[in-house]
This record gives structure tokens, sequence and C-alpha cells, in this order.
């Protein structure tokens, strides 16, 4: 009722008596006597624990029909009414809602012995809120008048949740007695003289009884005689306990040592009253009266868990009180009640009284069907089944685990508690494939802020976390990583520069991704169709996310090459060239890394004596302009068969790397047009893209014939044009900034100027990337081999035709193979044998964008061909993480790595196995 | 806390009487300055009524303490005093629903005392009377604190008088039953309480009814051929009050509906309990309730009743969300409003200053969603209803006792101040002519105010109550006791 006025913003906190206002409207509205909000719906869960007396005792998948708050029908293959909401807890299990028999209900003050007018529910708040009670499952209690008197008062029963007239179940549900020495010796009653008047003495306390165990049953009997003769001095106690006898009222007896059990089972036998025992641990041992008087027992649990007692004395029944005499006395109707000093933990508490040998389904109903039929509330809860109300708990898994928790608490088919939300799940299933050999038979994963926490048999369930338990059969796998896809490029296939991020190109994931998500691809390895000549940068991304940047893996991811089409002579130059670069570019980040290190240390150590203000003025800074033989402006002349007569014009060129970019600036033209070419030694080669309306493309071939001059061919259609350049401008481009003085004002080192282009190689040399090359030849791979180890770069073959030729060098030099698709020929074959049987790394490349669902396929084509199932797994998992540098982050089911999951209804490489739902990150992907 | 032993009680009483009785003839105290005229007229003020529109520029006139003319047309006869009330805004008098203030000591330390009189323990000389009529209130509901589940009979008293016995509007209004935990009793035991009062009352007025019958019989010379039952049935009619003994007289007149049942019911569970009872008891139809501002928790109940509840001094109702440590707030009145229930508000005279002033509290319910006339009955007219004086108090009509008050501006304002008070047409108070308030005013400005010799105000001994204390004598070294308590 109170939840309208609560929904405010925890800013909100000062006084905006408006919104009280409103608030106060809502309440009003809510509490209008009509409560046309009764709820109505349908559940659908794993299982339903009825706890029913007769009938299935579990229901697997279970269904619940509620109607107005009251369960219309329990079972496992019922039809859900169109006009009723779905309640969907697949991975739920459903108990009743726990009742309390005891514990709850402070004793009253009064100092009466036998005091039958104290009413446990005057003192009952009606409107409390329970959270902590319903967030332990418990909806129903019993509240008493206390256990300090021999008759205490009469006992209520209510619900912890809902508007005050539903919550009462029973008002006055019993007549409390106790047996035992908390209810001797009450104390000494005291009548004052009202009004007081001087003439009339005040009188002497009177003491009351009982005062042993001798009297105690004798003072009941009489205090029952007593009041059924007529109202004596206390007319109102007197008038409550007759009528509470006359009415049949049960007595609850709570005992306290064997000889009261036995005195009570006697009084209630002879008196031939209905009634209950409340006993301990002490009293466990008289049970079996109990059972041959039929006279059902409560025995309130006992949990230790309050730190270290200093000393628990003799009496072992303290610490493990003996249950097993329970459990041998079949006929004994016995219901727990909660730990009197942790209530909360009711159902933990009889889950370990499971140890005493009692049965799984006679725990679940001594804390739910027993209790509330031992209480006179027997035909309204407790139980799960046509006609009762629809108290009810979601647990995330049965009731009688200790990591199960409660994840809802419903009373009358209303949500009454929920658990707070959590970015919290764990995943069960019955196989789990941590990794290469890695296997684990019945587990779960618990995953946290989208990581992995916990792998194992059984991991912790924190409370509030999301529980999605796939079943027996169930296959739980890391998702597929393809090692080189184009997933996101959406067809375009242009050449992507070297300081072209292809990160940038993610957005949210959208169809594409998800479909490849579903079909178990998590990872991919984004490259560019076709690389450009200096190397261009991949992206390695999730196919399913929150948000755009959670999706990005890693970028750069590698830098790709493709050297298949170069010098096969000399395949690894371009290579060569540019990883030269890279090398001066980091040598300048390292120096200036180093500045940095031991300027900082410089600087912790005081260094007072190089005072900022005594440096002098830095001097201008000189402006390095390093050129190349390429970039500037080229002043030229064009002649040849089909010109009448020789053209000039002017270019201008930009080096970077090994190729060369440029248009034309004189004549100006409209026409959209680009030279792009490469630099190998002092040979250049290219072509003018430019759309020539079916010609075809010039390309021209030349040579530097100096320094800045140059000359050569251009072609078309068979027709050669000769061209002769010089070049007039080399500043134009050329902006290497180094200034001379590398330090500021207080000396700190400044830092290089960036290149984009170069940035990503920079972190190939350091070992944060791998070089991708794409070649076929085992001649071209040894070069490339060479170089790439002589860089100290790590390397990654793509396509590598011949690799299984030069397995031995290609194993000695840790260098992975990505595998291209490719036909079922033999040449295939024996290279998938050849690695398998080697140990090369392996890993498999969709080439596609969501082309890459067919990963799967490809795997069990492979497998087909000889590839043992388990390299396969390895190959599209683990190994392809570790080829990209990864493995810290996907590849395996550890502690540590992205939740990036798939559950499988079976091992993924059976053929007729599916996916069933997939995680990225934690988030499930919903198809 | 020690109590005032009835017997000791009765002496005073006749002590005092004997001195009211010396003392009458000379008429009252308060009027030992000239006697008021029978006639006065309050004219050229805004005139708030509370029953019916504001009247701009209107007059009230007044003959022998009653108001027997409102209105802008009103003809004043050649022999009224007229008094220019021109820019002040006159407003019915205000009531304090529910105060225990005006006594010497507020509880009692055995739980059910119907047979005690707040008579007996209020103080005409309590500082409290002054403040109240300082602030506007013309009316006090005088009860006992919380303390018993069934505490003295109350009384309404003005707020000026020597005596008890003239500042009394009203005597025995009120019982108020508590049905809140209190220290020592917890809920159980106090309903348990209340339970057995009303048995024992029920049995010791059929015995009484029985004999009653029988003597009756025997008059007559009849036998007595009836069943016990039947006895006490017939005799019931035959039992006058004066045959009730102390312990059970008021709690009779309380079930016969001559006293009202105020319950004491702080939070939702309380004031569910409380309306069980006076549902089994049967005298619900005259019940009113004390509130906490949990009451809106239990709204439904107090729309199935429709009983008027006293809320205040606290109005605003914070709660901290267990789960989310958001404050969730809640105004009292605005649910009451909602809900149609009507309130009356009691003022915190020892709370925090704004607290203290009616005015305010009414304020803050308009500001909180409560229609302006709403919230000015709920200081006047309420009040006055639920003590069952709405023929006599709480609005400015025709017929009513002149209770009225004259404000510098707008009630709502909170820095409008009372300017002046009459009380049945007495001029009770004058700002101006306040002595104590002026000294401490004066202290203020002058910054004179932490000598000792500006602090004669702490208590007075000459036990005059109302409108203009006398500046006493200086005394010095005295500390200004409750300079706090006017001061703004």
């Amino acid at each position: 009722m109170i939840d309208t006025a609560r929904r405010r913003p925890a800013d909100a906190r000062r006084p905006q008596w408006h919104r009280g206002a409103i608030a106060a409207v809502l309440v009003v509205l809510t509490a209008a006597p009509s409560m046309a909000d009764e709820s109505s719906l349908a559940v659908r869960a794993r299982r339903i624990h009825t706890a029913a007396a007769d009938g299935p005792a579990v229901f697997e998948p279970g269904v619940l029909i509620i109607r107005d708050g009251v369960i219309a029908a329990v079972g496992s293959d019922l039809s859900i009414p169109d006009d009723l909401p779905l309640l969907d807890l697949p991975d739920s299990v459903l108990i009743p809602g726990l009742v309390a028999a005891s514990g709850f209900g402070a004793p009253h003050r009064g100092e009466e012995s036998t005091g039958a007018a104290y009413r446990a529910v005057d003192a009952v708040d009606l409107y409390a809120d329970a959270t902590a009670w319903l967030g332990a499952g418990i909806t129903t209690v019993h509240v008493g008048p206390g256990e300090h008197r021999l008759i205490a008062g009469r006992g209520a029963v209510v619900r912890l949740f809902g508007p005050p007239e539903q919550r009462l179940l029973l008002e006055e549900a019993d007549l409390s007695v106790a047996l035992g020495p908390g209810a001797w010796r009450p104390p000494d009653r005291v009548e004052f003289l009202v009004p007081p008047a001087s003439d009339l003495a005040i009188q002497p306390p009177v003491p009351q009884r009982p005062g042993s165990r001798a009297t105690q049953v004798a003072t009941l009997k009489g205090a029952i005689e007593r009041s059924l003769a007529g109202p004596g001095p206390d007319r109102v106690h007197d008038e409550a306990l007759a009528s509470a006898w006359r009415a049949g009222s049960p007595l609850r007896i709570r005992a306290d040592e064997p000889a009261d059990v036995h005195a009570a089972v006697a009084f209630l036998l002879a008196s031939s009253r209905s009634g209950y025992v409340i006993g301990n641990s002490r009293v466990v041992r008289a049970a079996d009266r109990l059972a041959e008087g039929g006279i059902p027992l409560v025995h309130p649990l006992e949990v230790h868990l309050n730190g270290a007692a200093p000393d628990l004395g003799t009496d072992t029944s303290v610490v493990d009180p003996d249950l097993r005499a329970l459990a041998g006395l079949a006929h004994l109707t016995l219901a727990f009640a909660p730990p009197v000093d942790q209530p909360q933990r009711f159902r933990l508490a009889a889950a370990v009284a499971a140890r005493s040998g009692l049965s799984a389904e006679r725990i679940l109903a001594a804390i739910t069907r027993v209790p509330a039929e031992i209480l006179g509330v027997g035909d309204r809860v407790g139980a799960i089944r046509a006609g009762m109300d629809a108290d009810f708990v979601v647990l995330t898994d049965d009731p009688l685990q200790a990591v199960a928790h409660v994840q809802r608490t419903y009373v009358r088919g209303r949500l009454a508690w929920r658990a707070p939300v959590h970015d919290t799940l764990v995943v069960r299933a019955g196989t789990i494939w941590r990794g290469p050999g890695s296997v684990l038979h019945g587990g779960g994963v618990l995953i946290e802020n989208g990581r992995i926490v916990e792998v194992g048999h059984r991991v912790a369930q924190p409370p509030g976390a999301r529980v999605i338990d796939a079943g027996a059969g169930a296959f739980l796998a890391p998702g597929f990583i393809d090692a080189r896809g184009h997933l996101g490029l959406r067809g375009d296939r242009r050449q992507v520069g070297p300081g072209l991020s292809l990160a940038r190109l993610i957005g949210l994931g959208d169809r594409p991704e998800q479909r490849l998500a579903m079909a178990g691809v998590t990872t991919v390895h984004v490259t560019a169709y076709e690389p450009a000549a200096g190397g261009s940068q991949t992206a390695i991304v999730a196919t399913g996310s929150a948000g755009r940047s959670a999706r990005l893996v890693r970028a750069p991811g590698a830098v790709h090459f493709d050297l298949r089409s170069g010098d096969p002579l000399d395949a690894a130059a371009p290579l060569r060239t540019r990883l030269a670069e890279a090398k001066r570019y980091l040598d300048l980040w390292t120096k200036y890394e180093n500045d940095l290190a031991e300027w900082t240390k410089k600087q912790a150590e005081g260094a007072s004596a190089a005072k900022p203000a005594d440096a002098p003025e830095p001097a201008e800074p000189v402006v390095r302009q390093e050129t190349d033989p390429i970039t500037g402006v080229w002043s030229g002349t064009m002649s040849g068969m089909p010109l009448p007569e020789p053209m000039s014009g002017r270019v201008s060129l930009r080096l970077t790397g090994a190729s060369f970019e440029g248009r034309l600036i004189e004549p100006a033209t409209d026409v959209e047009h680009r030279i792009v070419g490469t630099l190998e030694g002092d040979r250049i080669s290219g072509r003018i893209e430019i759309e020539t309306g079916g010609m075809g493309t010039p390309s021209f071939t030349g040579r530097l014939t100096g320094e800045d001059r140059m000359s050569g061919q251009i072609a078309l259609m068979g027709i050669s044009i000769a061209f002769e350049a010089t070049r007039v401008e080399k500043t134009a481009a050329v902006r290497v900034l180094a200034p001379s003085r590398s330090r500021a004002r207080d000396g700190r080192p400044q830092p290089p100027a960036v290149n984009d282009a170069l940035e990503p190689l920079r972190a190939v040399l350091q070992g944060k990337a791998p070089l991708l090359v794409e070649v076929d030849g085992a001649v071209q791979i040894r070069q490339i081999v060479q170089t790439a180890s002589d860089a100290g770069a790590r390397l990654v073959l793509m396509g590598a035709a011949q690799a299984h030729v030069v397995a031995d060098l290609l194993k000695e030099k840790n260098v992975g193979v990505i595998l291209p698709p490719e036909a079922a020929d033999a040449a295939g074959r024996a290279r998938m044998e050849s690695l398998g049987r080697l140990g090369i790394r392996a890993a498999f490349a969709s080439g596609a964008e969501d082309g890459a669902r067919n990963l799967r396929e490809r795997l069990l084509a492979a497998v087909e061909r000889g590839l043992s199932p388990e390299r396969a797994m390895a190959a599209a998992t683990m190994d392809a993480a570790a080829l990209l540098g990864i493995e810290d982050r996907v590849g395996r089911i550890e502690p540590g790595l992205d939740a990036d999951l798939v559950l499988y209804s079976d091992h993924p490489l059976e053929p007729a196995s599916m996916v069933r739902r997939v995680l990225i990150k934690g988030e499930e992907v919903m198809p | 806390m020690s109590t005032c032993p009835p017997v000791a009680g009765r002496l005073r009483r006749l002590a005092l009487c004997l001195v009211s009785a010396v003392l009458g003839a000379a008429g009252p105290a308060w009027a030992q300055a000239p006697a008021p005229p029978s006639k006065l007229a309050l004219t050229g003020a805004r005139i708030i009524p509370v029953a019916g529109d504001d009247i701009d520029d209107g007059t009230i006139l007044i003959e022998d303490g009653l108001i027997v003319a409102v209105g802008r047309e009103v003809s004043i006869p050649y022999d009224a005093m007229e008094v220019d009330c021109t820019g002040l805004v006159l407003m019915p008098g205000m009531i304090d629903p529910d105060s225990f203030r005006g006594l010497d000591i507020p509880n009692e330390n055995i739980p059910v005392v119907p047979f005690l009189d707040v008579y007996d323990a209020i103080d005409p000389s309590r500082l409290y009377f002054e403040d109240a009529l300082r602030s506007g209130i013309t009316t006090v509901h005088v009860m006992q604190g919380p303390n018993c589940a069934i505490s003295a009979v109350s009384r309404v008293v003005r707020p000026i008088g020597l005596s008890v016995g003239e500042m009394t509007i009203a005597p025995e209004v009120a019982l108020k039953l508590v049905t809140s935990p209190r220290s020592g009793a917890d809920r159980m035991e106090q309903m348990f309480r209340l339970r057995d009062a009303f048995a024992r009352m029920r049995y010791d007025f059929d015995t009484l009814a029985e004999t009653k019958y029988e003597e009756a019989q025997k008059k007559a010379s009849k036998p007595v051929d009836v069943a016990p039952a039947e006895a006490r049935r017939r005799g019931a009619d035959l039992v006058r009050e004066t045959d009730l003994g102390d312990p059970i007289r008021n709690l009779v007149r309380l079930s016969r509906g001559a006293i009202i049942p105020f319950f004491h019911a702080v939070t939702a569970t309380d004031l569910r309990n409380a309306v069980r009872f006076a549902e089994e008891e049967k005298i619900l139809d005259r019940a009113v309730f004390i509130v906490g501002t949990d009451a809106h928790r239990a709204i439904a109940e107090l729309t199935r009743v429709r009983r008027p509840v006293v809320i205040g001094p606290a109005l605003v109702e914070r709660r901290v969300d267990p789960d989310t440590e958001e404050i969730v707030e809640t105004f009292l009145p605005a649910v009451l409003h909602a809900a149609g229930i009507p309130f009356a508000i009691r003022p915190d005279p020892d709370g925090s200053l704004a607290e203290r002033y009616l005015t305010y509290q009414a304020a803050v319910c308009v500001r909180g969603g409560v229609p302006r006339d709403e919230a000015l009955r709920a200081i006047t007219l309420r009040p006055a209803e639920m003590l069952g004086l709405a023929d006599r108090l709480g609005s400015i009509e025709p017929g009513k006792r002149a209770n009225i008050v004259a404000l510098t501006g707008d009630p709502l304002d909170f820095s409008s101040w009372v300017e002046h008070a009459w009380i049945d047409g007495v001029h009770a108070y004058d700002r101006s002519r306040d002595h104590r308030l002026q000294r401490l005013l004066q202290a203020g400005s002058t910054g004179d105010d932490e000598s000792g010799d500006d602090a004669p105000a702490a208590e007075r001994t000459d036990g005059t109550a109302g409108a203009a204390p006398a500046p006493a004598a200086p005394a010095p070294g005295q500390r200004p006791g409750r300079r706090e308590r006017i001061v703004e």
C-alpha cells in the first residue's frame, strides 16, 4: 500500500509535500474498501514442491494458476488461461510460504499467573513492514502472548503481508500455557485500592502459584475449574479462560523438560482437549510420548552461527540436538519452528536437520504444511494445492539446498518481497566444457558484472543472484571465436588505411551480430577485406553486449598484411620496411618513456637544484622535417603514342610506409580519382583509380631515377604512355615534428607526436598485438617467420596453404595458423591432419560477415577430416584466443574471463546439438 | 513522578471553593479593571468567520459576551463601545484540542483513574495559559497525558481567570483512553486494562441496578419475581448518576454518551485497536482519536468509521525504506483531507518556535495540499465540534461566544501576530499591554537582554491569569527563565 509513496528518487530528501499529498491521495485510493487488486496470475516454474499431504509432492515443470489470491489449480501440464498474466520462472523452484509456529511475539508485562484475557493479537502490528521475514520466505507466523506465565493468554496467527484484515488468520488461535521453570514463581500481586482512602489499609502483596513443577498442573486445572464456575475477582481473565475452554480452543503448551511433556500429554488426554507441545532440545527425549498420545510437537530449530560460544557446557544436545529420535517416530506430527535467535535462518536450519535422517519431504512439510495444520490454518496456508491461499516462495534451488535463496515471496498472489537485483548470475548445466581437457560434470558458473567468478560443482549463489538452470542434459561451452571475419563491414571492400581503427566501425549489436551470437559465435576478429600495403589494423569484438564500448574486446586486434602477391623471392620486404619504421617510432617512445621515468624519479628525489625558475628560457623549437623520396608535389610531363603533344601537370603524393597515395593538382579536375602506389626500393608501381567508363584502371610502373626525379609508364588497355617528373616541393606533406628541446618549462620530457599509422605496429613490437600475415608458399612463410622473429613480433599466419611443409619451423617459433574456408580436398585433409598431429595452434576463420554462423559446421567438417573433436573445440575457442592474444579475456570458462557462454542441448560437435541460450559478458542474448 | 493524592486534591478543591466564594463577591480578578462594556462593536476589519465567506470591512457586534451580529451592514447601537479594527484581521479564537500543560502534574502512576478530575490539577497560574493567549488560543481542552490506560476526566477552560471554576467553559468533557504502549505496559496490557475497566464497570453497574430494582420493588411492596438478568435490565433505568460510585461514574457516563472518549492511539496499530475497542464498547459515535503521523497506514480504518482525529504537533511522517534507505515522507493532513476525515491540530508549546503557533500548523497544512478553509477549521471549529461545543465556540457567528482574535495580517502568514484577543467579549489580550512581551522585545532591540534587570517574567506569584500581565518588580539575579518561550 505504501509502495506508491515509496517510489521517490534517492536524492529527493527534502520535504516535498506536494508529492506527499499526491502520495497521500494514492494511499487513500489504494486503501479504498474495494481492494480490487486481489491478484490473479499464472506461474510457471522449473519445479513446484507442493508439501501437500496427498497428491504429488513435486510437479516438474510446475504450473500454478491463481485467481483472486487463491490457488485455482496446480500441475505439470496445465494450459495457461489467456486472461491471466504469466510469470515465467523457468529456473526457479516454488515452495509454500514457510509457517513459523513459534518464536514471534513479546511476553506481555502483566503480572497475573493465569491471564487468559491477554491477547497477542492486540500487540501485533498489522501494518508492519515484515521485509526481513518475507525475505526469509516466512509468510505466516504464530504470535504468542509470551511463555512466562502458566496461562499467558491467547495467541494469534497472522500473515506478514497485505491489508490488516487479510493478515489476520486467527485472532484467538489458542490458549497459551507454559509448563516449566519459566512460568514458576510469578510476581506477587499488589491490589491498589481505587480510589485510595485513608481509612483502608493497603493490603500486602499476594503470592501467586505455581511455585514448582509439583503445583503447575494443579494450578492450571484449578484456574480452569474456577473460571468455569463463574467469574471471580479476575473477572476478565476468568471470562476469557472459560470462553476459550468452552470454545475448545487448542492448548498450546510450552514444555521445558520431558517431565513437562508427560504432564502435558496426560492433561490433554485426560481433559480430551486438542493441543500441541512447543519443545526444545531436551523435550526431544520425550517425543515418543507425544507420538503415542497423538499430540503434535513444534520443535524450535537451533543454529549456531553467532560466533564462538564461550562455553557450551556438558549438555551435548545444545550443540547437536539429536533429532534422530524424531526421525524414528514416523507417527509423530512434527513441525519445526525458526531458530529462536535467528528466525531468518529458518530454511537453512531445517535443511541442516536433514542430517538426522528425516526425509526431505518430511522436513519441508515440517516448515510449511504441518505447522499450518497445528495452528489451525491448514485449510488456508502451508501447501500448494487448489483452494489454498496463494502464499508461496520462489527459490533459486530446491528448498533444502544451502545455496538456494529466496528470489520472491508471494502472499495471496501478490508480490510481497523481491530480492534486490544484483548483477550476479549463476548458470548451471550438466556438462561444463571449461577448456581443452577440462570437463566438469554437473556444476555451475558464477558470473558477476559480466565476468566469471567461480566455476565448480557447487558455486556460491549470492542472495539476489539470478539463476539459469539448464538441466542435466545441457552442455555449457565457451563461445566460439571467429579468427578472421568481416562482421560489421557491411560489404565495404575498400582498403583500410593503416591509421584507421576498425574499432570505429563497431556499432551497437544488430541483427547480424545477434544471428552470429545465436549460432554460438561470441567473438569475431574483424579484419578488412583487403589490407593496405602498409598493413591495416584489425579489431576484436564481441557479437553482443550492452553498449558499443563494451563490445570491443581489443583494438588493434592485430596488424594485417597481405603478402601473397609480393616478390616471391623476398616476400617479407614490405613487412621489413614497415617494421623498421615502426622500430624507429617505437624507439622515440621508448626514449621518451625512459626520460620520463628518469625525470619522475628525479622529481621524487626532490630535485630542488633544477628549479624551473632557474632554467633558461627554452629555445625556439626546431622542426625537423624528415623527408622521404616520394612525398611532395611532382611536376611532370606525359608523352607517347596516343597523345598528340606532351601534356604537363602536377600531382601531389604522400608516402606512408611503403605505399603512397596522391591526386592530380594541375590541371584541376572535378573527377573523382586517386593515385595509389607502392614504393619498393627505387621501383614504384600502382594504379590510378578513376572512372574510365569500362576501359579498366590505368596502372603505372616506374622508378626513381635520382633524387626528386622519377620516370615510368602509364598503361591502359595496352596503350602505354611515358612520364617523367621532378619533385618541386618536398615540405608539403612532411610533418614529422621533433622538438629539439624535448623538455617543457619544468623539464618534463615531451612525448613524441602520435603517428596513427604506426601506433598499431608499435603495439605489435611491444607484443600487445600479433602480426597477421596472409601468405601461402613455404618459402615465403620461412622468410616472414624470420622477419617477424627478428623484429620480436608475434606472428599469426593466415591461409598458409603449405604450412604443413614448414610445420617444424612454425612449431619452433610458436607461430599459429588461421585456417581459411577451404574445399574438402586432399591437401586440406593433409594439412588438417598434420596440424593436428604436430600440435600447431590453429584457429578457424569464416572470412565472412554473418556467414560466420557456419563456424560450427566447419568444425564438424574438420572433425570429419581427421581433427579430433577436442582439438577442433580448442581451435574454435582457447587456441583462437591464444593466437590473437586474448586468452586472458575469452576462450575458456575460468574465473576472471568474460562470461561468454553458450548453452547447447548436447556436445557442440554432435551434429544434432542445438544452441539453447547464449550469454555475452553475462548478458543473455535474446533471439 | 509523584501523584497528587486525591485526598489532598479534595482538600484543595474545598479550599479553592472557599477562596472563590470570598473573592466572588468582588467579581473576577481579571476584570478588576473597569467592567467590560455590555455592548461592543469591532469595526473595519477583515473578518474570517470560518463558518462562511470572509468579510472585508466588516463589523462584529457583541452583547453580553455573545456575538449578536456579523457583517458589512451591521448597525451599531448608540451605547455600544466601538473598537476600530481597521487593518486587522479578526478570526475565531483558536482551540487547543488536547493539552496537559495547564496541569501541575500531567500524569498519574496507576493505570486506570477515571474517578479523578483535572479540576484538581489545573493551575491557573501556569505560564502556559498566558502563552496560549499570546498565540491566539482562547480555549484549551485540558486532559491528562497519555501515561494511564484511562486518565482523569477532562475540562475545557479559557486561559483567563483566577480559579479553575472561573476558567471553566465545560466540565467533565472527556476521558482519555490510551491504546498505545506506555512505559511499563505493552499493547496487550493496555488493551487488557481497558477491557478490564469496562467489564468491572458493567459488573458494578449491574449489581447496582439489581439492588435498585429490588429496593424499588420493596418500596412498592412488590415481590422480586424476575430473574437477576431481568432485574438488572429493569433496574438500569432506576440508576441515577448520583447513585454511581466514584470508580465507575465517569465510565458509565462515557458509555451513556455524556462523556467523550478521546482515544490516544499513536501508531496505526494502536488506532486500529482503539477503533475495535470503541466498536466493542459501542462508544464509537462520539469517539475522537488522537493519532500520530503513522495513522495514515490505518486510513482505511478511519475512512470506515469516519470519526474525527486530533493530529500534531508533527504532521509529516518520515520513514526510511529498509531496502533502499530512501526517506519516504507522508503528509498526514493531506491524507486525512483526501479521505474526508475531519481533523484538529495540536500545537507544541515545548517544541520549535513555529510549531507553537496553530496558525503556522494550519499554514503548513495549506502548503501540503489541504484547502485553506479546512486548515482554518482544523484550529477553530473542528476541535469545538469534537468537544461538543460547536454551538458556542469555533466560529464567528451570531449566538456564539465572543472569542475573537485580532491579527495584524492573514492568519496563515507567519509574519502576522496576535494584536488583541477578546474572550466572551472581554478584552483579554492587548499586545501593547503585554508587559512581559514588551520588555523582551525592548530588551532585544536595545541589546540589553542579558542583564538581570529585564528578568521579571519567570513565574508570577500573584495568581492572576490573563490579559495584561502586570510588570512584576525586578528580581535582581533572577534569570529570565521563560524568556525564550515568547520571543521570536
